[in-house]
């Protein structure tokens, strides 16, 4: 169960947004490379794991996956508890769930880790394009794209519209975050272990150890 | 909003707790014990010695007997028996898993007296063969009349003993008793039940020993009875534990949990329900729609339009039964599993007992119920496994966020089905103890390896992979030879080693958490609805956190009984509350016509445009009134009367204007509080008096410098020459304002309408010169329509000094928004509160009158009369009033007692050490002599409690 690797980082991410938005299918198709069409709703939380080197660095995601219903919201802080990372995640043809993003990335700001990257997550992508020619359907799409480009360059927030379905943008996200996370948090975390084998080495060879890995990013 | 709601229930629920240990009543008990529906209650009860047969039970010890084995005949127990409206209920007192009984009346075919000499005995026949004999213990009259009581009750019900047959035909026992020729009732084909039915059922029938199971409650129904009377003995339990058959598990349920008598009462509701909000929409629909296709799609039936109809209908119907829960998500994944053994009415019923009863407050808008049971889950660990409880710790690993999940599906959404089935089963017939028992094994039987892990995200894995391998066999806990499945491991962990865990522990742990989880509910919701307001010019943080406060505390104050759908907006009634605790100028207790009249103008003005008052319009308007700017808030002010919005105030409009603003000088205008231009005036006086003593004791050949200043410790002075003279300059004010409105008022085109008289209760001096005012103003005159603008209405404001220093200062601060709710409400800024408050900050009075002094030595020129301020600079505004009780009668120790009223209308000041004029400060900071703010309350406390002694 321990963490076999040595020289890596550990990113602990949280993913927040309305309910059935797309989160957990975010999460499995960034872990498992699948898409579920029904998936079941997150029932308080889950977590999964994925190593995955990014650039010099072999970061280990310890990824929240929230639920998303309001009357959850308040269970929420037990889990961007020390995040380092988030992806505050909205419906692109839903606007209800871009407000609700508004809603979430104010909270994080408050209450977070001062440091917390949050990316902005437009979800379901591919609703908005006819799946014969590739074009947009129009009037698919609700929450348009400089919307969310807008919130997300008002508070500082990387920005993505993605499908879980396609994966379109998905390793996009997870790799940016990792190569954003700056080496004074992930120090940081891993000061936790005191033995002093667990330093960071961003020349050790990334090869090592991805046996339980497919990430491509 | 619906969390305040939430809250506001709870809250009510925390204060009938703490403040009067509410013991439940001896009819909830009862209900609870027997799972008896809310409307029963006691009839009688008595204590008897019983026994209970079948033809069944008899027959088989024949059998037995005949065989030459030795068979007790049918135990005798001894307990109490209850007759409640339409039940009579059993239990023995020794063991209640013995025996305990619940009939339904309807279900007695016949009693009979049994002629004893001593005592009074009855037997009971049942529908379904239960025989009971039973011999009451007590006083024999009383006994009789309990069976006469029952007699009466019995015959009532006799109308619906047809209607309880037909509802029994339903019923898959009765079915199965039927088909094997043991049955009374003949049941032609098998009920309809759940999804199972037609998509198969989970699990493979064969290795649950399915068939098994069946024909162990086949022979118990026969002996014990069943559904609506039914004998519950020790084998019943054990049958429940191994876990119930298919093709059973629907009907037992709702036994077990006592929805089927809700079912039989309400027979048509559910279907009522969904016909009566045919097509309606709501937020829980919404929420459902969202989940229908998510909840067990492995599931044949729910890839299905005939499974997912059933679950949206069934949590529809619910979200309508009670809207205060909804729909959460995890009700989806609990109904969905319910359905596959129940019919959608018993779903629907079961669902009801299960959150209303065994799991309150799990899917309520707040889900303090779960959260609560984490922190008792948690408290559970470290009492019993207080090792993995300090790993824990020590590893900041928080094991509420692991279990969240199992409490709130049961561990549907945890374990695999078969398995999680029967937690439920368990958990209808025992209670929510069932839970914390079965997560408390989990943790144990995992303990070695949770103690080698080191945060949330193994602990998370060593549980994912434990639940995925509960059919795995190992070797047993219990008995080292034998091999067993890891579930079997867990369920005896569960039931035998922590059959501790009783429903009293869990009640005391979660009485012991309750308010510190409703607190973090609280802070989060208050936060979340903070941050969602609008921006406010003039209100802090701080304030706004004061304001909803209050807001929230005069809803929920106000009702008793849990407030209804909307009711998180504020009705007028609530505003007046509000009002009255936050400004001193509207009295709650005195609701005058006029206060009413001016509280209703700002409801309307505030209010939003379908005329509710959220906590956001609330805080809109609350924040444009408290405006510091005397532009802002005259405009503002005067915005209120422009109610067409055309910048024109009518006549009648501008006489209420002026009603009101007397209104809400009241506590000005009737000397409670000193504004800005008395406590100028007093303060000016202080320092006139300082430089009077200083020009003594100058002549008195004392040497002292200009930095020799001797403050008074303490402040004496004629209240009430101050009160009147104040007083007085708020009549002429208010007088004066009308005159002038009306003089700058501008003529109207449109047709007059008639002048209305001022309100009566206004006291008749200043009524007299209002009206006087009124007739002496040919602008009044009723055939010349007027209006003001609102500039005009600011101008004649600021032409006058004591209103115009009434918008500077004295009606935004009066706005209490920086008083806590936690402070004490309602404290009257009368003259006692506002002399210790002087006290309080007597350094910077003393500033001020030191500064005043200055100037008055620099110009070598006495301070002017102090009936007049017109030569005072008016700029500069102090935040502090004085006031002292009148102190005239004191003889004392004070020089000036001989002074003339009239030119001493300031009254004395005292130090200490006042009289000892040869006792003058050498140097150093002036300040310094005067005494510590404390010890000068701590002195006029004792001067206060002197005089009015002395008054008495
Ligand atoms: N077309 C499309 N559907 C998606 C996409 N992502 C998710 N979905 C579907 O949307 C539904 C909800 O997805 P989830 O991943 O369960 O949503 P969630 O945000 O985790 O929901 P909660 O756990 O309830 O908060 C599922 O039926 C998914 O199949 C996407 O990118 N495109
Ligand atoms: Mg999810």
């Amino acid at each position: 169960m321990s963490s076999p690797a040595t020289n890596q980082i550990s990113v602990k991410l949280v993913l927040l947004g309305e309910a059935a938005v797309g989160k957990s299918s975010l999460v499995l198709r960034f872990v498992s490379n699948d898409f579920e069409e029904n998936k079941e709703p997150t029932i308080g939380a889950a977590f999964l794991t994925q190593r995955c080197t990014i650039g010099d660095k072999y970061i280990k995601f310890e990824i929240w996956d929230t639920a998303g219903q309001e009357r959850f919201a308040n269970l929420t802080p037990l889990y961007y508890r020390n995040a380092q990372a988030a992806l505050v995640v909205y419906d692109i043809t839903k606007p209800a769930s871009f407000i609700k993003a508004r809603h979430w990335v104010k909270e994080l700001h408050e209450q977070a880790s001062k440091n917390i990257i949050i990316a902005l997550v437009g979800n379901k992508y591919d609703l908005t394009l006819d799946s014969e020619t590739g074009e947009e359907i129009e009037g698919s799409r609700k929450v348009s794209l400089e919307e969310g480009q807008n919130l997300a360059e008002e508070e500082n927030l990387l920005f993505f519209e993605s499908s879980a379905k396609t994966g379109y943008n998905v390793n996009e996200m997870f790799t940016t975050i990792g190569e954003k996370i700056p080496e004074a948090i992930a120090k940081k975390d891993n000061t936790r272990d005191q033995s002093g084998g667990n330093r960071i080495d961003l020349n050790a060879p990334a090869e090592n150890d991805i046996h339980d890995s497919s990430c491509s990013c | 909003m619906d969390f305040i709601k939430d809250i506001a229930n709870k809250a009510q629920r925390i204060l009938d707790n703490t403040n009067s240990p509410k013991k439940l009543t001896k009819d909830e008990l009862l209900r609870r014990e027997f799972r008896l529906p809310d409307t029963e209650s006691i009839v009688d009860e008595s204590l008897v010695e019983l026994t209970i047969s079948t033809s069944y039970l008899r027959a088989r010890i024949d059998r037995l007997r005949k065989t030459g084995i030795f068979v007790e005949g049918p135990a005798t127990f001894n307990g109490k028996l209850t007759l409640l409206d339409n039940f009579v209920v059993f239990k023995d007192s020794y063991n209640s898993m013995a025996c305990s009984f619940v009939i339904e009346l309807p279900m007695v075919q016949r009693i009979q007296r049994i002629r004893r000499a001593y005592d009074f005995a009855i037997s009971l026949l049942t529908t379904n063969g239960l025989e009971v004999t039973i011999k009451f213990i007590g006083i024999k009259s009383q006994c009789e009349l309990f069976g006469q009581r029952l007699i009466k009750l019995l015959k009532q019900r006799l109308p619906e003993v047809d209607a309880m047959t037909n509802f029994r035909m339903g019923l898959y026992s009765e079915y199965l008793l039927s088909k094997n020729g043991c049955n009374t009732l003949l049941v032609k084909g098998p009920p309809t039940g759940g999804l199972g039915w037609v998509f198969k059922f989970p699990g493979n029938a064969l290795k649950l020993n399915d068939r098994l199971k069946m024909k162990k409650w086949f022979d118990y129904f026969r002996e014990n009875g069943r559904n609506f009377a039914m004998v519950h003995s020790v084998p019943f339990y054990k049958l429940v534990s191994y876990g119930l058959p298919n093709k059973l598990r629907g009907e037992l349920w709702e036994t077990c949990c006592g929805s089927i008598y809700l079912r039989y009462m309400h027979e048509d509701e559910y279907l009522r329900i969904l016909v009566d909000h045919d097509g309606e929409k709501s937020f829980a629909i919404e929420e459902i729609e969202k989940d229908l296709n998510r909840s067990l799609p492995e599931y044949p039936a729910y890839q299905n339009p005939e499974g997912i109809n059933r679950l949206r209908r069934v949590l529809t119907a619910y979200s309508w039964k009670n809207p205060e829960v909804g729909y959460c998500q995890a009700m989806n994944i609990v109904t969905a599993a319910l359905l596959i053994y129940m019919s959608e009415e018993q779903v629907f019923w079961c669902l009801s007992v299960l959150v209303d009863k065994i799991i309150p407050g799990y899917y309520s808008k707040t889900m303090y119920g779960v959260l609560l049971d984490q922190k008792v889950f948690e408290a559970l660990v470290l009492k019993t496994l207080p090792v993995i409880s300090e790993h824990f710790a020590k590893h900041d690993i928080q094991l509420s966020i692991v279990s969240l999940p199992w409490f709130l599906s049961f561990f549907l959404s945890t374990m695999p089905l078969i398995h999680a089935f029967r937690v439920v089963d368990m958990m209808l017939l025992h209670g929510p103890k069932v839970l914390f028992q079965v997560a408390m094994a989990v943790i144990r039987v995992n303990g070695d390896e949770l103690l080698k892990c080191e945060d949330d995200g193994e602990c998370i894995s060593i549980f994912k992979e434990y639940f995925s391998s509960l059919d795995e066999t190992e070797e047993s806990l219990f008995h080292r030879d034998r091999m067993r499945t890891k579930f079997d491991n867990l369920w005896e962990v569960a039931f035998r080693e922590f059959s501790i865990i009783d429903d009293k522990i869990i009640l005391q742990l979660r009485k012991k958490f309750e308010n510190e989880v409703f607190q973090g509910i609280e802070t989060f919701v208050k936060r979340a609805e903070l941050r969602n307001l609008p921006k406010t010019h003039n209100l802090n943080t701080e304030q706004l956190s004061n304001i909803y406060d209050r807001y929230y505390n005069v809803l929920m104050g106000g009702q008793e009984s849990p407030p209804d759908r909307s009711a998180c907006n504020m009705d007028f009634v609530s505003f007046e509350n509000f009002m009255s605790q936050l400004v001193s100028w509207i009295d709650a207790a005195d609701r005058t016509a006029k206060q009413t009249e001016f509280l209703k103008r700002l409801y309307r003005q505030w209010s939003s445009a379908d005329g509710e008052m959220s906590l956001e319009s609330l805080v809109i308007g609350l924040d444009k009134i408290i405006d510091r700017d005397i532009m802002n808030s005259l405009s503002n002010f005067i915005s209120l009367y422009d109610d067409e919005g055309t910048g024109r105030i009518g006549k009648e409009t501008v006489i209420q204007l002026a009603e009101d603003l007397i209104l809400i000088t009241t506590p000005w205008r009737e000397g409670r509080i000193f504004d800005d231009i008395t406590n100028q005036n007093i303060e000016a006086e202080i320092a006139k008096k300082i430089i009077q003593r200083r020009e003594v004791l100058k002549e008195q050949g004392v040497d002292i410098t200009d930095d020799d200043i001797k403050l008074p410790d303490e402040v004496r002075f004629n209240e009430e020459k101050w009160q009147g003279r104040q007083a007085e300059r708020y009549l002429t004010s208010s007088s004066n304002f009308l005159k002038m409105i009306f003089q700058y008022a501008q003529p109207a085109e449109d047709p007059d309408k008639p002048l209305i008289s001022l309100s009566d209760d206004e006291d008749d001096e200043k009524k007299d010169k209002q009206e006087n005012s009124i007739k002496h103003n040919a602008a009044l005159d009723p055939s010349r329509p007027v209006y003001i603008t609102p500039s005009t209405f600011r101008m004649v404001i600021l032409a006058d000094e004591t209103y115009e220093s009434f918008f500077r200062t004295e009606f935004w601060k009066s706005f209490r928004v920086n008083e806590k709710i936690s402070e004490k409400l309602g404290v009257v800024d009368n003259l006692r509160g506002m002399f210790t408050h002087f006290l309080a900050d007597g350094r910077r009075v003393a500033v001020q009158v030191r500064k005043r002094m200055d100037e008055a030595t620099k110009n070598a020129k006495p301070i002017s009369d102090t009936g007049s301020t017109e030569n005072r600079p008016r700029a500069a505004s102090s935040n502090t009033s004085i006031g002292s009780k009148s102190t005239r009668s004191r003889a004392s120790s004070s020089l000036n007692d001989d002074d003339d009223d009239d030119d001493d209308d300031f009254g004395n000041f005292v130090g200490a050490d006042y009289d000892e004029l040869n006792d003058i400060p050498t140097g150093g900071n002036e300040l310094s002599v005067l005494h510590d703010a404390k010890e000068m309350e701590k002195e006029s406390e004792l001067v206060r409690g002197f005089e009015s002694a002395k008054l008495e």
